[in-house]
């Protein structure tokens, strides 16, 4: 057992939250599967009992006990938001039943509702003590909550006031989970993914579009075929495809990508459109050249440097590793 | 001419080459040995309209060599010739199955090969039936009886080549060949039992006998883990049997794999909800951080065998993260890479015949032994 810290980005650990649903190919055990549980949606929007709007990571459905969980996942005690908290707890069945869609349950007027807190080791603390506050200053609409703490080789439950008995006790007893052997990339890049995750995801894109023979994209293009769940990023999409999107294709053509890509001129001043130089191929020599320039890039951004033309310069004749470390030090 | 006109055409040609083995202990001159070709096709035009969409399909701009299709009365039966004048080489082509096709032919098997490799290597819109070597193993033996095996392991060979020049070994290469007079399966079991054996064991052909019932006709067919079905004996009928027998259990592996392991993503009111479920291709033992190092860089090195692009990030404990590209089709595929195991990430649209052509060759390079879990 790793000794280390756990550390794992947001969208992994609802990827490892949603794995333990959804099980299925032979590493994993599905504990919330073989606990009743259904995977009802994901970052589905919500209303509290007082009319504030929320987005709960997870929504799990028990259905044969009419009962919801909603789960937050928390990495780090950086930027908790109490408000945030109360929502979750100040949420009962009936909002739930409407915003989950749910209509084949035999009461839903009867609909009970869990929260349930998913923390690493660094967040488990805060959120605690953030519950204690909010429980502390009055009842709540939830019919029960608690705080699971996921370590590198288990999930337990250090604060335990859920409705569920079944989970309950499963999670105190402890499950026994590598969770870093679970499937932690079923979700694309979200809007909080540092830039060189949104590099990886960017550089691979074009490099498709090379291999495929899309001579000329735009950056909706580029941002449709990056994340496979851009049309449900709603009003994040103008932030992600404007702030960071295109002007990380903008560097990737006066960096990486310099003889390889060129913006085609538009009818607006900032750049929409781009084309490949020559021709596009899927030739080993020419994909090679590209991944070169790719794995440079994002390695760049990796050490926090920003990519800068003459970082290319020699970009052929640089001896790259065969693969880049991320450690655990993020 | 017809399906059965060619089916007829090709049993003749089989029996007066047999015949002539038969008297003389020589295969005739010029008369080359019926080869088949499982192929996996990516042709909606042909499934839509099979009798002129074959046409459409060989008009599109990235064949790579001059393909002139003739009709037959059959609409799922075309006559192609392939190549320039001189180097041409005549197929019959089967489209009945849409997607995976059958590629005949009785042209000289080194002409042949490279033919169907050009347009396999050469085109996002088709590609080789690759066989894992459980289910080269089990569909054979289901097909007929098993009278040799032949494993090949780390040789970098050309697709469908069959002479191996030793030059072409390295230190940890392998090529074996297990015959018997009855079926060898017996025997192939205990080479996989043994240690030293099992991991270099990746069978690249078989060599199956069928019988016609109730006759003397016979067939000896090689099948190979790309797909190349060869026979000798004085059958068509026999042949076609036991190339269906693997079209469909392919068909049918590939379509499996593809329900099971795309993974996709269902609406739910103003949400979505994630389905499928990823695919783990289980190594037997863990790999030491030297061999780990090497099978990444083999996998992501943009060519063949592998032909993927990614770039490996390493995560944390040995887990790598690639955003992978498989550049034989342009589909997108990501992974997980540990020690362990290889996790893949299919995409709605990704080929499932991706995943075959992969574990094959993780079979064929790194071990004969991982398998899908």
């Amino acid at each position: 057992m790793s000794e280390a810290t756990l550390w794992l980005s947001h969208r992994e650990l609802v990827s490892a939250i949603v794995s333990l649903v959804l099980g299925g190919d032979g590493v994993v055990q599905p504990f919330f599967r073989d606990l009743g549980y259904t995977l009802n949606a994901l970052e589905i929007p919500m209303v509290d009992s007082y009319g504030r709007d929320f987005t709960p990571d997870i929504h799990l459905l028990k259905e044969r006990a009419n009962l919801s969980l909603l789960v937050e996942c928390k990495c780090s005690s950086d930027n908790l938001d109490r408000q945030q908290l109360e929502k979750y707890l100040a949420t009962a069945g009936d909002e739930v039943v409407r915003g989950g869609r749910l209509s084949t349950l035999p009461d839903p007027r009867v609909h009970r509702v869990d929260a349930l807190f998913v923390a690493l080791q660094a967040a488990v603390t805060s959120v605690s003590s953030l519950i204690g506050q909010i429980t502390s200053a009055g009842p709540v609409a939830a019919s029960g909550f608690g705080v699971a703490r996921v370590a590198h080789q288990l999930i337990d439950l250090p604060h335990d006031e859920l409705s569920d008995a079944d989970l309950s006790l499963s999670l105190r007893s402890t499950w026994a989970v590598d969770i870093e052997r679970l499937p932690l990339e079923r979700l694309p890049y979200e809007p909080s993914s540092p830039d060189w995750e949104l590099a990886d995801s960017i550089t691979r894109t074009l490099v498709q579009f090379f291999v495929q023979g899309t001579q000329r994209f735009d950056v909706e293009d580029v941002c449709r075929e990056s994340n496979e769940l851009w049309s449900y990023l709603g009003d994040q999409q103008t932030h992600i495809r404007d702030r960071r999107v295109r002007p990380m294709i903008r560097n990737m053509r006066r960096t990486a990508f310099k003889d390889r890509l060129r913006a085609v001129p538009g009818t607006t001043a900032r750049e929409e459109r781009w084309e490949f130089k020559g021709r596009t191929s899927s030739r080993a020599d020419a994909v090679q050249a590209l991944q070169r320039r790719a794995r440079h890039y994002v390695d760049l951004l990796r050490q926090g440097k920003g990519p800068r033309p003459e970082d290319f310069a020699d970009i052929d004749q640089l001896p790259l590793p065969v693969h880049l470390d991320i450690g655990e030090d993020e | 001419m017809d399906r059965r006109a060619i089916a007829q055409g090709l049993e003749e040609w089989m029996a007066t080459g047999y015949a002539h083995f038969q008297d003389t202990g020589r295969h005739k001159r010029g008369r080359h040995l019926l080869k088949s070709y499982l192929v996996e096709a990516n042709a909606s035009e042909v499934a839509e309209d099979p009798q002129h969409g074959v046409r459409t399909f060989f008009e599109r701009d990235e064949f790579p060599l001059p393909i002139q299709v003739a009709l037959t009365d059959d609409p799922t039966f075309h006559r192609l010739a392939v190549g320039s004048d001189g180097e041409q080489v005549e197929f019959f082509l089967d489209t009945l199955n849409p997607r995976f096709w059958i590629l005949h032919t009785i042209a000289r098997a080194d002409a042949a090969d490279a033919k169907v490799r050009s347009l396999v290597h050469r085109s996002r819109l088709l590609d080789a039936c690759w066989l894992p070597s459980r289910q080269l193993v089990d569909w054979t033996g289901e097909l007929g009886v098993q009278r040799s095996l032949t494993a090949k392991f780390s040789l970098a060979t050309r697709l469908y080549q069959e002479a191996i020049p030793e030059e072409e070994f390295l230190s940890d290469s392998l090529l074996l060949r297990v015959g018997a007079r009855g079926s060898v399966r017996n025997q192939w079991a205990e080479y996989q039992a043994t240690q030293a054996l099992a991991p270099y064991l990746a069978l690249w052909s078989a060599r199956v006998a069928r019988r016609l019932t109730d006759t003397e006709i016979t067939t000896i067919t090689d099948v190979t883990a790309a797909g190349k079905v060869t026979s000798r004996g004085d059958s068509f009928r026999l042949h076609e049997q036991l190339l269906i027998g693997l079209l469909n259990r392919y068909a049918r592996m590939i379509e499996d794999w593809e329900e099971r392991y795309r993974l996709n993503w269902v609406e739910v009111g103003p949400s979505v909800r994630p389905t499928g479920t990823t695919a783990v291709l289980q190594f037997p033992e863990p790999m030491d951080e030297t061999r780990f190092e090497d099978v990444l860089g083999l996998m992501f090195a943009c060519s063949e065998p592998f032909r993927l692009y990614g770039v490996p990030v390493r995560r944390s404990s040995g887990r790598y993260v690639i955003r992978g590209i498989d550049l034989h089709t342009g589909d997108k595929i990501d992974f997980e890479f540990t020690p362990e195991f290889i996790r893949a990430y299919l995409f709605p649209s990704t080929c499932g015949n991706v995943l075959a052509r992969l574990l094959t060759n993780l079979q064929h390079y790194v071990d004969a032994r991982i398998e899908l879990a």
